[in-house]
């Protein structure tokens, strides 16, 4: 493989850069990251919380729709 | 709305839906969110403890629990409604309540109870917590402090960054280039913008972390009762319970229930708003009364008006009155700062200029024939060119390593700006307590008839109290005065009021025992100081039967009270010589007390208005700093007058002027009153001519302060008691001086100095001027070579066939050939004769019009040198020619002549390696777009137009300095 100088450069100045700058931008990273978290977190969550109330809307109306029926005398004698 | 109360959890749970028919709860679980472990808890608890539950499932995803039940489960019955706010306040923070009464906090009604029941609530003792207890509580609750305004958010920091006026421009460019099809220019200017936000928000970032850690160093101390034992401990390890010792001048340092007071009244203005301070008694009062007649309580963050008292700690930290309220204020933004309003200025003015440039270009192009692409091109760099990229840069920098500089030399900035305000400080106004003066008071002389006695010389003999006259009166001050004691023989800690204190270490120096006169003469009653009685009456029993009466106060009040003194009984003539003396020694700047006493006998009524025997009179001072009248003088040669305020006496401060050898008037309180009321240049003219104001309160202070700054002044004010605050804060720049500032001084302050010296405040300036002189440089700097850059652009726009300049070119050019020296000039670490000359005149902005004057003919040179350089050379020509210019054009910039210090040839040669770099490394020469070098004359171009300037402008420097004699500062580069 041939020795490319600008490849070599720009490879170097990268690692240079993570190097340097990223000391001073991880506050900014470890924020968006953690925001990006609380998103996943937040947006899981609401679709936890949906799953649940389709299964309680579920299971009131299996439960109903199983409910032993009264006679209607019954209902109306009570 | 249902809630159900969880076995096993503190907070109930909220019913989000209940199924009879399917026998489903669904309950929303406080705190269950992202917690497995309380899932799995709660799960088993219930399953457990609770009859009739089928299954519990917890969804630490959800937060919410699925229990489902048999008929006639339990559970239903501990379904509840809530009963009200209250009740859910107490719902929703059970844990917190539960934490602070197993420590004992109690700070509900605690006006309300008797204090032995606060402290039985507290779980603590008159004699304080123990160190262990303590340590537990702090443990338990956290340290009694507030958080300050929270950190701004790492996103909104450095979205600061690009909202301002320069950015878009720049954004705007960038986006005009991707129009015109040059994606390289465009990612160019857009990583311009993206460097420019990056170097800001880390800047900024450090800023806070610096300035949040000096906060922490600023906390105060408190006099604390713990096992028994006074202490000082850091009002940030207080916990409730603890009992704390207050007196006059001190800041509460949290919420407290009083135990006992003496005359204790306090200043609540800042949590009340009423501005007359509240006396404080430790009966309980109506449970129901408002904050501002809660007289039983402290609260925290308010300032002992007068007296002194012990009370219980029964709030910390953010559960007190006062972090209530700062919460709400923390939310109002700073107004803008005059520095920060120059700046945003001189960008608009830049902006514009750049705009106006580029709408040039445009025209001259079209009318030219040229291209869209090439017109919108040029306007393009020439909107670059006119944004000094480097200036936000330069500027923060400038400030940090003022900062910097002035945190090692003891002074703490709170303020960023201020250090670039204190540099055109004209009037430093001094309460001379502590600043001119030691702030210790001292005995100095005893005149008991007999000729003066000077402290050294007295000798008390204890066995001899009442034959002879030096041990009756040192008794007479120590039995008369309300001073705490502790420590032995060896050394003797005090606390009380500075003449008290005085007055007993000089009987303790001089051989008496405190304690041990205290035992033998029991003090049956201390009648204080009051509206027009200025002196303080004691009563003790007599060892044999009787009692003993002691005076100490005014002498005219005291003598007119004796009917006799040691000599024998008193007539005119003598009490007129007894006056005459008197007002010898306040001449002297003495502070004079008279001491008399009296028997009586067993049986006797007790009155105690007449017929004592004067003993005689004592001379106390505070003794003038050893660096006070030099630094006064250097002062004056800075052009800066030393104004003295104080609440001390007409004399006593006129004797503190005369000593220091400051000239002018004294003024008093009264007299400031009517000198306010005046009207304009009448008021200045009299202003200017007065140095001392004695006997001003703190009102009059803030007063004066707004006068002077009214009159054109820029104000320091320099204090460090709490009376000082208001004129701190009325200051342009409000320095809190001295380790032992009061912590409302410090936070009404922008500066806080470590030392309390005048010479301390001087040198300060020092490095105001420094930072000022060194912005304004790098200023002038960057605009002059800026202008250049568009005068170069717009020529060859108007009269070449081609273009020397790229927008990257220009870029490049702005940030690094220009940014670097431009940092190197706001870094120069002054010429040390900053206290030689006078403040530059308060209204001075950035750039005058001469500087503008100036800039354009500057640029106008650097301009043709760069033409030079496209004539020869062509385009490389021009760039070489330009960035030497430029770079050469530095060195003629910098505050002192010699040879440039390391870090500037380091910034120097950093930008010459830069330029070497974008000429010989084929990437960055493909980016901005350069040629291969083809001659040894492009080249040349780059050392002919370095040396250059250094010609032109030095030379006439010299001429100048030659011609005239005489090195005026404001020559530095024209």
């Amino acid at each position: 493989m041939r020795f490319h100088f600008p490849s070599f450069l720009i490879g170097y100045g990268a690692g240079v850069t993570t190097v340097l700058a990223g000391q001073y931008l991880r506050p900014l990273v470890v924020e968006m990251a953690s925001a990006a978290f609380s998103l996943a977190d937040a947006v899981a969550a609401r679709i936890a919380v949906f799953r649940e109330d389709v299964d309680d809307v579920l299971a009131e109306a299996k439960a109903r729709a199983r409910q032993p029926r009264r006679p209607k005398h019954a209902r109306a004698a009570a | 709305m249902l809630i159900l109360h969880l076995p096993g959890h503190t907070e109930p749970g909220r019913v989000t839906r209940h199924s009879r028919a399917a026998r489903r709860l669904r309950v929303d679980v406080p705190g269950l969110r992202g917690n497995p472990v309380l899932a799995r808890r709660l799960e088993r608890e219930l399953a457990s403890r609770s009859k009739g539950v089928e299954t519990a499932q917890a969804d630490p995803q959800s937060g919410r629990l699925l229990i489902r039940y048999r008929p006639g489960a339990s559970l239903l019955d501990a379904l509840r409604t809530p009963e009200g706010p209250a009740t859910r306040r107490r719902a929703a923070a059970p844990r917190r309540r539960r934490g602070r009464e197993a420590a004992g906090g109690a700070e509900t009604a605690a006006h309300a109870l008797r204090v032995e029941e606060v402290l039985e609530r507290l779980g603590a003792t008159r004699q304080g917590l123990g160190e262990a207890e303590a340590r537990r509580r702090l443990r338990e609750l956290g340290a009694n402090a507030v958080d300050g305004a929270p950190q701004r958010a790492p996103l909104a920091v450095l979205l600061g960054q690009v909202q301002n006026l320069p950015a878009a421009l720049l954004l705007g460019s960038s986006a005009l280039s991707a129009l015109a099809r040059d994606f390289g220019g465009s990612a160019a200017i857009l990583g311009a913008v993206v460097l420019d936000a990056a170097i800001g928000y880390r800047i900024e970032r450090k800023n806070e972390d610096l300035l949040a850690s000096w906060q922490r160093l600023e906390a105060g101390e408190a006099r604390v009762l713990r096992a028994g034992r006074i202490g000082a401990v850091a009002a940030a390890d207080l916990v409730p319970g603890d009992i704390v010792l207050c007196r006059s001048g001190d800041t509460v340092p949290a919420d407290a229930r009083v135990i006992d007071a003496h005359r204790l009244s306090c200043d609540e203005s800042m949590l009340t708003g009423e501005s007359e301070p509240r006396p404080k008694s430790a009966a309980p009062v109506s449970p129901i009364a408002p904050l501002a007649e809660r007289a039983s309580m402290l609260f925290s963050g308010t300032r002992v008006a007068s007296g002194h008292g012990r009370a219980v700690v029964t709030a910390t930290a953010e559960r007190t009155e006062a972090a209530r309220i700062r919460g709400l204020v923390e939310r109002e933004n700073a107004p803008e700062t005059p520095f920060e309003r120059r700046l945003r200025r001189l960008g608009r003015s830049l902006t514009l200029a750049g705009a106006t440039a580029g709408g040039v270009a445009l025209s001259l192009g079209v009318l030219r024939g040229r291209g869209l692409g090439p017109t919108l091109g040029q306007a393009v760099a020439l909107g670059v060119a006119a944004i000094p990229e480097g200036l936000p840069i330069v500027a923060s920098s400038a400030l940090v390593q003022s900062m910097q500089r002035m945190r090692e030399k003891g002074m703490i900035v709170r303020r960023l700006v201020s250090a670039e305000t204190l540099g055109g400080v004209t009037v430093v106004c001094a309460d001379k307590t502590g600043t001119l003066t030691q702030n210790h008071m001292r005995l100095e002389v005893l005149d008991l008839g007999f000729g003066e006695l000077a402290a050294a010389e007295l000798r008390a003999d204890p066995e001899k109290l009442f034959d002879d006259p030096v041990s009756l009166a040192l008794a007479a001050a120590v039995l008369n005065s309300d001073v705490d004691a502790e420590g032995d023989a060896g050394v003797l800690s005090l606390d009380g009021s500075s003449t008290e204190r005085a007055l007993v270490l000089a009987a303790h120096r001089a051989g008496l025992d405190r304690d041990a006169l205290r035992r033998a003469f029991p003090r049956r009653l201390l009648r204080e100081r009051d509206g027009g009685t200025h002196y303080v009456v004691s009563l003790h029993d007599a060892p044999g039967g009787g009692a003993l009466a002691f005076v100490k106060g005014a002498p005219e009040q005291v003598v007119a009270l004796s009917a006799r003194d040691l000599a024998g009984p008193f007539d005119d003539a003598r009490r007129r010589r007894l006056l005459a003396r008197n007002d010898e020694l306040a001449a002297r700047g003495l502070r004079v007390l008279a001491l008399a006493w009296r028997r009586l006998a067993a049986g006797e009524a007790v009155d105690l208005d007449g017929n004592y025997t004067l003993i005689g009179l004592a001379g106390l001072r505070d003794p003038l700093r050893p660096d006070a009248v030099q630094a006064v003088r250097q002062a004056a040669r800075a052009g800066i007058r030393t104004v003295i305020l104080t609440g001390d006496q007409r004399a006593t401060a006129e004797a503190i002027a005369r000593d220091v050898g400051l000239a002018g008037e004294t003024v008093d309180g009264s007299e400031l009153a009517k000198l306010l009321r005046g009207d304009g240049p009448e008021l200045r003219a009299r202003l200017r001519e007065v140095s001392v104001f004695a006997r001003v309160s703190p009102a009059d202070k803030a007063a004066l302060v707004r006068a002077l700054r009214e009159a054109g002044e820029i104000v320091a004010m320099a204090g460090d008691g709490i009376n000082d605050a208001p004129a701190l804060k009325a200051a342009d720049v409000g320095i809190a001086v001295g380790r032992g500032a009061s912590d409302v001084s410090r936070e009404a302050a922008d500066i806080v100095l470590a030392s309390e010296e005048l010479g301390a405040v001087l040198a300060a300036v020092a490095e105001g001027r420094i930072v000022q002189e060194n912005l304004r440089r790098a200023v002038r700097f960057l605009v002059t070579t800026n202008l250049a850059e568009i005068v170069l652009a717009l020529g060859a726009t108007a009269f070449a066939r081609t273009h020397p300049f790229t927008a990257l070119r220009l870029l490049w050019l702005n940030l690094l050939s220009d940014a670097l020296p431009a940092l190197a000039l706001a870094l120069e670490p002054g010429r040390g004769d900053e206290l030689e000359r006078p403040p530059q005149p308060p209204s001075a902005p950035f750039v005058s019009a001469s500087d503008w004057a100036t800039a354009v003919r500057h640029a106008g040179v650097l301009a043709g040198i760069g033409a030079a350089g496209f004539a020869l050379a062509g385009g490389l020509g021009a760039f070489n020619a330009l960035t030497g210019a430029v770079l050469g054009y530095s060195l003629a910039c910098r505050a002192r002549g010699g040879p440039p210090d390391a870090r500037f040839l380091r910034m120097l040669g950093g930008s010459v390696a830069l330029h070497g770099a974008s000429l010989v490394l084929p990437p960055l020469r493909s980016a901005l777009a350069l040629p291969r070098l083809a001659s040894l004359g492009e080249l040349a171009a780059f050392g002919a137009g370095f040396a250059a300037p250094s010609l032109v402008f030095r030379g006439a420097r010299e001429l100048v300095i030659v011609r005239r004699g005489v090195e005026c500062n404001q020559e530095d580069a024209r």
